[in-house]
């Protein structure tokens, strides 16, 4: 027996659980009280039997009785509404804010509807000046005989060849002015009351070539464009511009007499297609004299070439951050030059939307900034061809050189254009595009030209539905767009690939397509763009002094 | 002699399995002795549907038997020096766990059906309490095993299989019970294996100190509080015994008393108030001035020759006197 634990005095088993479940009797639990308080090994037996502090945690949390501990007001999905609710407001502002500022800035934006299958960008451009030559501007309008005879003729007599001419001061309308193809002329001459077209992607814009033969021999102007339908394709030859007689102070010819001529002109050529047999560069012709442009202005309409400092429209719609007047503006496919009023040139990459100013580097106050032709080691082979010493004509300006088109007269009616492309940016020659009227189903059908352009003019104002097909792509078809009376819009389609597999060859100097699939083909040939000369630009100040530059930015004494 | 042999006498279960008709001439003749009608039927009815005898394996004779056996054994809750009334024992054995305790008399019997049932309802809680208080799995399980067989009878004593089952009286819950029982038992077998020496004796003797100048007012200090100790309730001297000696927490200290433990925390800041205010009153009863008292109560408890664990465990109330009379009288 232990000393400390003798038996008789302590409780049993039944006594400490009965304690311990607080059924004794008072006076049975005072006595284990007491025995509990002196008797420590009995004390950890009760408390060994009630298990350890784990256990009565346990045991004291009642049973079926969850406490939903409610989390912080930051954490779970309390916010998600909320959350979205405010990025759905974001969205809506900022479509809005948007939507707001492409009406105030692109006030001629045609509404379209695209479908799905094609997308679609529609540009406004200006409106094109009336005519001061009322007579000149009859002479060149198509459908007079002449032209339908020439563009028969030019397509008749098989190849042709692209006579680069550089035209002096132009610009482009809108702002999408990388929307359109290099080096076409027919944008130029398509867009007759349309100032300023034609400008390339790639290639230097204020290179406008006028198409001829390519040594077929027949020595015709025929029509570049291969513009279907359109009248006055045959204005995009080399033969000289009705103007051109204009500027010799001839008197303004009739429409059939300016075919005529034109005819016979282009029959005088058959000295120059040797020439140009033999290989000769590119012909560019040096920018008309500074003394030559009113009078280029106001000689006619001239499609591909206006010169900058003419168009009121263009230098209203300049925002410069001086918030002076624009007086000069020139700009091309890549970049836009303005002066304002106080002297100060801009340089912008995104047709106008953002300016930078640029850092004068020439004494005196720049009042003008033109385009400059780089070559000029090519004129002087060029000026000694028959053909050329034919399109020089006595003073003359370049711009009237280069329109020998009768596209110098305004469109009485809307007009379309734009370029055809698949979605790699790829042009789409030979594609059929019809315009048809939603009101009284009138279809005109054209096809787009080598550079993938299409243009539909004469067409009576109103809504019209677009329709592009080419072999291996599929139709695109926009829904909605508004034509306007006198002011054409710029549509450019891009055609999604179709599920027939088909090649399509496109012409010389255009991307080869892959219609397979969307994957970019590397066969693209940039022969035609290589040859381009690069874009230069000249700033003359009030001291007579002429900076050329190259980017527009840096300039150096010519 | 351990705790486990701390087991009445009165149900035991003989080795040689007897026939029923054996064992109902014995409850007969040990009923008749006590009296056919110390349960009223009715009454007696009423507990036996409750206690649900027929389905452990005993009859209502022999659950009449247990109930009067427990009666008994515990005086229907009363001291010893009352008799208890009728009422007093119908509310005796209505407070019992009759289920309980018709399960573990059935089995200290040896019925089957009632051993069957024990396992089915008790036999994971003995392993995991087992497990609880060992700390250890295997000890768990092996407390948990020893105590199966000492339940089943494997202890004999004049030829009968003794289970401690048949100590239960089913004034508390017979897990409860188990559980105390698994703590005794692990308790004796930690004593087994773990011989202590109390450190008080390995203590090195220390150094005498010189005579203090205090050292009658220690001496009064020291007497105030074996007074005080002594004079405590039993409960007071139980808190204060679990709290300052055992370290045990408020919280397991409030389960055992069915009390929150901030009612544990109050009680004991209210008894150490309580205490202070003794002592007080005490060493001014012996002549300190107040002042003087306050000073005695600061003094360093080192300075005090003094065993507050002897103190506070002895009290002048002598626990479970009967027990400590039958003892003393039956020592030779």
């Amino acid at each position: 027996m232990s000393e400390q634990f003798k038996t008789s005095e302590h409780p049993d088993a039944d006594q400490l659980s009965a304690f311990a479940d607080r059924a004794l009797p008072p006076d049975e639990e005072r006595q284990t009280f007491a025995h509990l308080a002196q008797c420590s090994e009995c004390r950890s037996i009760v408390y060994l039997a009630q298990g350890t502090e784990f256990e009565i945690q346990l045991q004291t949390k009642p049973a079926g009785i969850h406490v939903r501990v409610r989390k912080p007001w930051f954490q779970g999905w309390a916010l998600s509404w909320p959350t979205a609710a405010a990025l759905a407001c974001i969205v809506f502002a900022v479509v809005y804010a948007h939507h707001i500022n492409l009406l105030k800035t692109d006030e001629t934006t045609a509404p379209v509807a695209s479908n799905k299958s094609a997308s679609a960008d529609i540009r406004a451009m200006p409106e094109p000046q009336p005519s001061p030559q009322p007579a000149r501007t009859r002479a060149a309008q198509p459908g007079e005989g002449s032209a339908p005879r020439l563009a028969a003729r030019g397509a008749a007599t098989g190849s042709q060849t692209i006579l680069g001419k550089k035209l002096e001061g132009f610009q482009v309308s809108g702002r999408d002015t990388s929307s359109l193809m290099p080096g076409q002329p027919e944008s130029a001459a398509q867009s007759s009351g349309i100032r300023a077209m034609a400008i390339a992607k790639a290639a230097p814009a204020d290179h406008l070539t006028v198409g001829t033969g390519t040594g077929a021999g027949s020595g015709s102007a025929t029509a570049v464009g291969g513009v279907a339908g359109l009248s006055y394709g045959s204005a995009r030859s080399n033969i000289p511009s009705p103007r051109q007689d204009a500027k010799a102070s001839a008197p303004a010819p009739t429409s059939s007499s300016i075919a005529q001529d034109t005819a016979v002109q282009g029959q005088q050529y058959p000295a120059a297609t040797p020439a140009l047999q033999a290989g000769l560069p590119t012909v560019t012709i040096q920018t008309a004299s500074e003394a030559e442009r009113p009078a280029t202005t106001n000689a006619a309409m001239v499609g591909a070439a206006v010169p900058v400092d003419d168009t009121a429209e263009l230098r209203k719609a300049v925002n410069l951050p001086s918030h002076l007047a624009a007086i000069s503006t020139i700009s091309n496919a890549r970049m836009m030059l303005a002066i304002d009023s106080g002297g100060s040139l801009f340089f912008s990459k995104d047709a106008g939307q953002h300016w930078k100013s640029i850092a004068p580097r020439w004494k005196g106050r720049a009042v003008r900034v033109d385009s400059a032709n780089p070559v000029t080691q090519t004129k002087q082979i060029a000026s000694t061809t028959a053909e050329e010493t034919a399109l020089k004509v006595p003073s003359a300006p370049l711009g009237s050189m280069q329109s020998p088109v009768p596209h110098a007269v305004p469109l009485r009616n809307g007009a379309l254009t734009g370029i055809v492309t698949d979605r790699t940016g790829a042009v789409v020659p030979n594609a059929n595009v019809a315009m048809t009227n939603a009101s009284t189903s009138e279809t005109h059908a054209v096809k787009t030209d080598g550079t993938g352009r299409y243009i539909v003019d004469t067409l009576e104002p109103g809504v019209y539905r677009l329709e592009a097909y080419s072999p291996g792509f599929e139709t695109a078809e926009i829904n909605g767009i508004m034509v306007a009376n006198s002011r054409p819009a710029v549509l450019n389609v891009v055609l999604e690939v179709g599920a027939a597999s088909q090649a399509v060859t496109v012409t010389e100097g255009a991307p080869t397509i892959q219609t397979e699939s969307a994957q970019i083909s590397e066969t693209i040939d940039n022969g035609t763009r290589s040859t381009v000369p690069p874009v230069s630009f000249e700033l003359t100040t009030n001291t007579g002094a002429v900076y050329t530059s190259t980017d527009g930015r840096h300039w150096k004494p010519k | 002699m351990d705790t486990a042999s701390s087991q009445p006498d009165d149900l035991v279960l003989p080795l040689e399995p007897r026939d029923s008709a054996a064992i109902r001439t014995e409850v007969q003749i040990d009923v008749s002795g006590e009296g056919v009608w110390a349960i009223p039927e009715r009454l007696l009815d009423e507990l036996w549907a409750v206690g649900e005898g027929q389905a452990c394996g005993i009859t209502q004779h022999e659950f009449h038997t247990i109930l009067t056996s427990v009666g008994s054994r515990c005086n229907h809750g009363l001291p010893p020096e009352i008799s208890p009334d009728h009422l007093q024992k119908t509310a005796f054995y209505r407070a019992l766990k009759l289920t309980d305790l018709t399960m573990a008399q059935a089995c200290a019997l040896g019925r089957e059906a009632a051993w069957a049932r024990f396992l089915g309802l008790y036999r994971p809680s003995i392993t995991q309490s087992a497990v609880a208080i060992t700390k250890s799995a295997s000890l768990g399980h092996d407390l948990a095993d020893s105590l199966y067989s000492e339940l089943f009878g494997l202890r004999q004593q004049d030829g009968r299989r003794i289970s401690p089952l048949a100590s239960y009286s089913g004034r508390g819950s017979l897990l409860s019970w188990l559980r105390t029982t698994l703590a005794q038992r692990h308790f004796d077998y930690h004593r087994r294996t773990h011989r202590e020496t109390p450190l008080e004796d390995l203590d090195v003797p220390s150094i005498p100190q010189p005579a203090s100048p205090l050292l009658a007012e220690t001496n009064l200090l020291t007497g105030a509080v074996r007074k005080t100790l002594q004079e405590l309730d039993p409960e007071d001297r139980f808190l204060l015994s679990s709290y300052f000696l055992d370290r045990r927490t408020l919280l397991e200290i409030g389960h055992l008393l069915r009390v929150h433990e901030a009612t544990i925390s109050r009680r004991l800041k209210r008894l150490v108030a309580e205490l202070r205010k003794r002592l007080l009153k005490y060493l001014q009863a012996e002549g300190l001035s107040e002042r003087k008292a306050e000073e005695v109560l600061g003094t360093d408890p080192r300075d005090i020759e003094i065993n507050l664990r002897s103190l506070l465990q002895t009290s002048e109330s002598t626990a479970f006197p009967d027990k400590a009379k039958q003892m003393t009288d039956g020592e030779p």
